[in-house]
């Protein structure tokens, strides 16, 4: 797989406390990865170490294959940030700090930089306000500059800490919206608290706890609770029967059965997601006395996952 | 082709301690020149300095001390509001998130210490010495007191020289500290308390208040006693005074480069 970031064992420490312990990232190319956890988890810090703002206590990890201690400019050249919170230097414009963060990746001419910048302040929504003080935008506004002047040199990779905390609904939509468009052209790294958003946008998600990965996988295996995944059937007739006709399949792990003898809701979990939705239900009809009712798989809101598999860590302690 | 490539923009490659050293300069810069920060700074300094040596030249002058002692005492001040001009560079950064915010740039730390260093030092000596001492040396052709060009110029470099004693000392502090506290207390006690020190023989000499100020050795400054012709009554402090500027830089580059934000 070729990944944009990769961390093996990566730690922070302060004082004997671990922040981030151990953690072993794989971040693909073109993904939107999506970084979840409780405050506190090690979010914040683990993007600050990818960015050598922070330095690991142990563990290695590498931007695009480039080492995040020994080559960290070379890592920030090709790396879009965009802090928690952010605050600019409040003298400055809208306009003025997205000319200053341009300052770092080109040089050029006056003109063709202007544009770059105009390109960026549209992209945002912000071209009308550009040359105001930052200290008279609100916070969804300086969120949005925070976007435009982190993508302002198109990086190849963007961390983004929280980039839509601070925003009302509409804020969010167009935040999502702005995280669509770099998809083509960026791999996008982004923490979040807004578990709708994540499940809106992202391919990949990691969930971190106490400063360790819980889970890490695509949306659909995580949504999924891992590789496993549950169909629901309701049936009527010899269930014991349909039960057990289950069961002896190998891609079958386990049937929870719901009501009398005669009628039930079948509760089938399956190793493997495309064989179960490929056969089961075939199965369950290939026996004529059964009367299948009800075939489903049930969505599951990335949330439940969230919160399950949160508290299980907090119940495994 | 990227778009910024398609604008005809070229990207920069940019090694060691002067990656992100332009944009950097020219917003430290920018914060003094581009703003109104420069004209309120030199507008007050030419008033609280040339207002009180007018007073000196033009109406009752202090007992004992003379146009250019006056001038000394009076820089010693602008001393004291550079450390309290300073006091947020650092630590009001660290705090904000704005120094984390262009780390995260390709820049090195020793370019963004540098940006602090040099446009502030350039501004508050450009602002609070200069400009007055430019204006101090019409003020003393017109009342007629007899003075050497090259001897006054040399001369203020003495008060520049403690302006950047209160300079360095502020923003080492400011990479050491994580709270705007200690780094104006330490500035503010270490220059009212020369006030006492400077009263002990021998210990007075080093001090740099010894560079604007009269001591228990002399009752001229440095400065006074190079504009005017005389011996240097405590040339240790020039000495020391370097020194410890060359220290405070070290360090704070020390610091700064291991700084986690």
């Amino acid at each position: 797989m070729d990944l944009a970031v990769q961390t093996r064992g990566l730690s922070k420490s302060y004082d004997g406390v671990h922040a981030v312990d151990g953690i072993d990232l794989e971040v693909p190319r073109h993904s939107v990865f999506g970084f979840l956890g409780p405050n506190g988890a090690g979010k914040t810090t683990t993007m600050k170490m990818l960015l050598g703002l922070i330095r690991p206590t142990s563990g290695s990890g590498s931007v695009f294959g480039l080492d995040i201690a020994a080559d960290s400019p070379g890592v920030r050249g090709r790396v879009g940030y965009l802090p928690q919170e952010p605050r600019f230097y409040p003298r400055m414009t809208a306009r003025e700090t997205l000319r200053f963060a341009a300052g770092f990746f080109f040089s050029g001419p006056a003109g063709a930089l202007e544009a770059r910048i105009e390109e960026m302040l549209e992209l945002v929504g912000l071209a009308g306000k550009a040359d105001r003080p930052i200290k008279t935008l609100s916070g969804g506004e300086t969120q949005r500059l925070g976007i435009a002047q982190a993508q302002i040199h198109q990086p190849d990779l963007l961390i983004l800490d929280e980039p839509a905390a601070a925003l009302d609904p509409l804020g969010r939509r167009d935040v999502l919206a702005i995280l669509e468009q770099f998809r083509a052209t960026s791999t996008v790294f982004y923490s979040t608290h807004i578990l709708d958003d994540v499940q809106r946008v992202s391919d990949i998600v990691c969930i971190l706890k106490d400063g360790r990965i819980i889970s890490q996988g695509p949306l659909e295996q995580i949504l999924a609770g891992g590789s496993e995944s549950v169909f629901v059937a309701v049936v009527e007739g010899d269930v014991q029967r349909a039960r057990t006709t289950a069961l002896d399949q190998p891609w079958v792990t386990q049937v929870d059965v719901d009501g009398d003898g005669h009628s039930a809701r079948m509760r089938i979990t399956v190793s493997d997601a495309e064989v179960g939705a490929a056969r089961l239900q075939r199965l369950l009809l290939a026996d004529e006395t059964l009367v299948v009712t009800e075939f489903t798989r049930p969505s599951v809101r990335l949330e439940d996952v969230f919160v399950d598999l949160v508290e299980k860590g907090a119940d495994d302690e | 082709m990227s778009e910024a490539a398609a604008l005809g923009l070229q990207p920069l490659r940019e090694n060691g301690w002067r990656a992100g050293l332009s944009p950097l300069m020219r917003a430290g810069f920018g914060a003094w020149w581009r703003t109104r920060e420069w004209w309120t700074q030199a507008l007050l300094w030419t008033v609280v300095i040339n207002g009180s040596v007018a007073v000196a030249i033009w109406g009752d002058a202090p007992e004992g001390l003379g146009v250019f002692g006056l001038y000394g005492v009076m820089t010693m001040f602008a001393a004291i509001a550079v450390a309290i001009l300073m006091q947020d560079e650092i630590v009001g950064e660290k705090r904000s998130g704005t120094a984390a915010w262009v780390l995260s740039k390709p820049a090195s730390r020793d370019a963004f210490l540098l940006s602090k260093l040099v446009p502030n030092a350039v501004g508050v000596l450009a602002t609070m010495i200069a400009i007055p001492s430019a204006v101090l040396l019409v003020q003393t052709l017109l009342a007629g007191v007899e003075v050497s060009v090259p001897r006054f110029a040399l001369g203020t470099l003495v008060p520049a020289l403690n302006l950047l004693f209160y300079l360095t000392l502020t923003l080492m502090l400011g990479t050491l500290f994580d709270s705007a506290g200690p780094v104006i207390a330490i500035p503010l006690a270490f220059a009212f308390g020369q006030q006492l020190i400077a009263g002990i023989p021998g210990l007075a000499s080093v001090l740099p208040w010894a560079l604007v100020v009269g001591t228990a050795d002399s009752d001229t400054s440095v400065t006074g006693a190079i504009i005017t012709g005389q011996p240097l009554p405590a040339p240790a402090a020039l000495l020391t005074t370097s020194l410890a500027c060359a220290v405070f830089v070290a360090v704070a580059f020390w610091r700064w480069r291991r700084t986690e934000l």
